[in-house]
């Protein structure tokens, strides 16, 4: 069966809110990947009101998917979730728990967590996986028993002169490798993220092989996170469609096009949905590459 | 305010003139600005053919682009400009005649050469700039002959990916290239992009250029590379350029100098065709602005 072709809800949710998915779909996207955050990076507002008010939120938003064929592909908690203290440690988890109960009841398979983007406190990187450990445990523990799978994503980390990364808790196919094993969660792949780091996105699915869960698809130049469309930027789409298809990804296809939508956002929010239709059919193109 | 984009005679011969010009209006296009080049440093071999089959090919392809309901808005020149030698020189002054007699065969009354384009901490913006004025001045009878006028375009120059301004970079070189040249045959062509890349204000520099201004490369870029994204992809803010354009009483056509052949590259037609589509949604945008 072919892989589903999905999408960021982030910036569309921020301006829309569940009727994004009705335009999404007649556009011909048939998955989403639903972001616990709207644009600027700011948790749902729905997390600040009760559980039942969350339930009855999330309980709608799938009804509304399903009525439109479309699949909820995967989610993504919200970020940062950097820390020093166990005090700070625990608000964070108390956070991402019902983004994972809210996970649970949209039906989504796998949920994408980022790796903590602190460079103070990262002195070392083992000093980075340990603390990133404690969040991973502990969300993993809650959702024991379901069938939702957490997949860690790779960060690129700047310093302050920005340009010039670093290494990060999570940056490298190397590090997602040690959260596997260590952590026994899956991969999400962020392919203009490696790109950035200067590790060629076919390599990274190669290494990840079978724990290459799910994928951001998304291009940029090298320089910074743009977040454009695939093919338009600097990644040989070519090379990635090879490797997919050696490790055989039997995943969906969802572009994380943030940056681009914003952006465009801030002049015509309508001419998202044109940009994200060509988008729709640059994904397909990446999906016959790889499964045809 | 007419809308149009840029294609080159590469996208030309893959798809072939009537296919392209139709998908062009199609798309809600109304004009091309034509590139006279099949890509950097690559002149087109008809450009050195003989005069007969060179004038026939592009009456030709104003014909065709006629038929189809779009016009040749204006042309862009081989580039690049520069030169070390006397030999260099000549080449280019030949290569640019035949680009302009192709322009007024075309129905254009416009074309872009660049100017000399050279890194300023090696040569110096003096140096540099009388490389262009020597070229440009020699293209005054060529350009009176085919009754083409240049449009001085503002360039930027990278060291080690660093993008800077160079010899004409903002509007006042453009302007001072215009006086220095002293020719009515000389115009600008504000190229949005590279403007934002050298950190200058796009609306305050259309406002500077005022009357002279008479056709535009508008494209979107981020800081910090010149990728010519399609309009409201990028950082640019169009609302006040949109704004200035309406000031100085701007006339010309809303021309994206966009990415056909990288669209081209990624999904043949198809993909040409999206590229297309989303040019002129996003210049109505633009244009609706103010």
């Amino acid at each position: 069966m072919a892989g589903n072709i999905g999408i960021a809800t982030g910036v569309f949710w921020n301006e829309y809110g569940e009727e994004c998915i009705d335009k999404l779909a007649k556009i011909g996207y048939n998955a989403l990947d639903f972001s616990m955050f709207t644009d600027g990076h700011k948790r749902l507002k729905i997390f600040d009101e009760s559980l039942s008010d969350e339930e009855r939120y999330f309980s709608s938003v799938k009804n509304r998917a399903d009525g439109n064929g479309v699949t909820i592909a995967q989610t993504h908690l919200s970020f940062p979730i950097d820390y020093d203290t166990d005090r700070e440690r625990r608000a964070i988890v108390d956070k991402l728990l019902p983004e994972l109960d809210a996970s649970l009841i949209l039906g989504a398979p796998y949920v994408v967590i980022h790796p903590s983007r602190k460079l103070s406190g990262l002195g070392n990187f083992a000093e980075g996986v340990e603390n990133y450990g404690k969040i991973i445990t502990a969300v993993n523990e809650h959702i024991k028993g379901t069938n939702l799978q957490v997949c860690v994503e790779n960060i690129p980390i700047y310093n302050k002169y920005k340009y010039c990364r670093v290494q990060g808790a999570c940056t490298r196919a190397d590090d997602l490798i040690k959260y596997v094993g260590k952590f026994g969660v899956g991969a999400c792949l962020d392919t203009g993220h490696s790109h950035l780091v200067g590790e060629n996105p076919a390599y990274v699915a190669r290494k990840l092989g079978k724990n290459l869960k799910v994928m951001h698809i998304n291009d940029n130049y090298g320089i910074d996170d743009d977040h454009i469309m695939p093919y338009t930027g600097g990644i040989n789409w070519s090379q990635l469609a090879t490797a997919l298809k050696e490790i055989g990804y039997k995943g969906d296809y969802c572009a994380e096009i943030d940056g681009l939508l914003s952006r465009i956002k801030r002049t015509d929010r309508e001419f998202m949905f044109d940009v994200a239709s060509t988008n729709c059919k640059l994904l397909k193109k990446f999906r016959e590459e790889v499964e045809g | 305010m007419k809308i149009s984009t840029s294609v080159n005679n590469s996208i030309i011969e893959k798809v072939g003139a009537d296919k392209l010009f139709s998908m062009m209006n199609e798309a809600g296009l109304d004009a091309i600005d034509f590139g006279l080049l099949e890509g950097y440093k690559k002149p087109l071999e008809i450009m050195s053919g003989p005069e007969e089959e060179f004038v026939a090919y592009y009456t030709n392809l104003r014909e065709i682009a006629n038929r189809n309901g779009v016009e040749i808005g204006q042309t862009h020149a081989y580039f690049p400009s520069e030169y070390k030698d006397e030999e260099e020189f000549n080449w280019l002054i030949e290569q640019f005649e035949r680009n302009i007699h192709a322009t007024a065969l075309l129905g254009s009354k416009y074309i872009v050469i660049h100017p000399a384009n050279y890194r300023p901490d090696e040569y110096g913006n003096d140096r540099i700039n009388e490389k262009t004025y020597r070229l440009f001045k020699a293209l005054i009878p060529i350009l009176e002959k085919y009754d083409v006028y240049n449009a001085v375009e503002n360039m930027w120059m990278s060291r080690d990916g660093v993008i800077m301004e160079t010899g004409i970079s903002n509007a006042d070189e453009m302007l001072k290239c215009i006086e220095k040249v002293g020719s009515d045959r000389f115009v600008t062509c504000l190229d949005s992009g590279h403007m934002l890349n050298v950190g200058r204000n796009l609306g305050d520099e259309a406002r500077k250029l005022g009357k002279t201004l008479k056709i535009v490369h508008l494209h979107d870029n981020r800081w910090m590379r010149d990728s010519h994204e399609i309009p409201l992809f990028g950082e640019t803010d169009w609302v006040d350029l949109m704004r200035a354009l309406k000031e100085i009483g701007y006339e010309g056509n809303f021309n994206v100098e966009g990415s056909s052949a990288k669209f081209y590259n990624i999904g043949g037609e198809e993909m040409l065709y999206e590229f297309f589509k989303l040019v002129a949604k996003a210049s109505k945008i633009c244009i609706s602005l103010v």
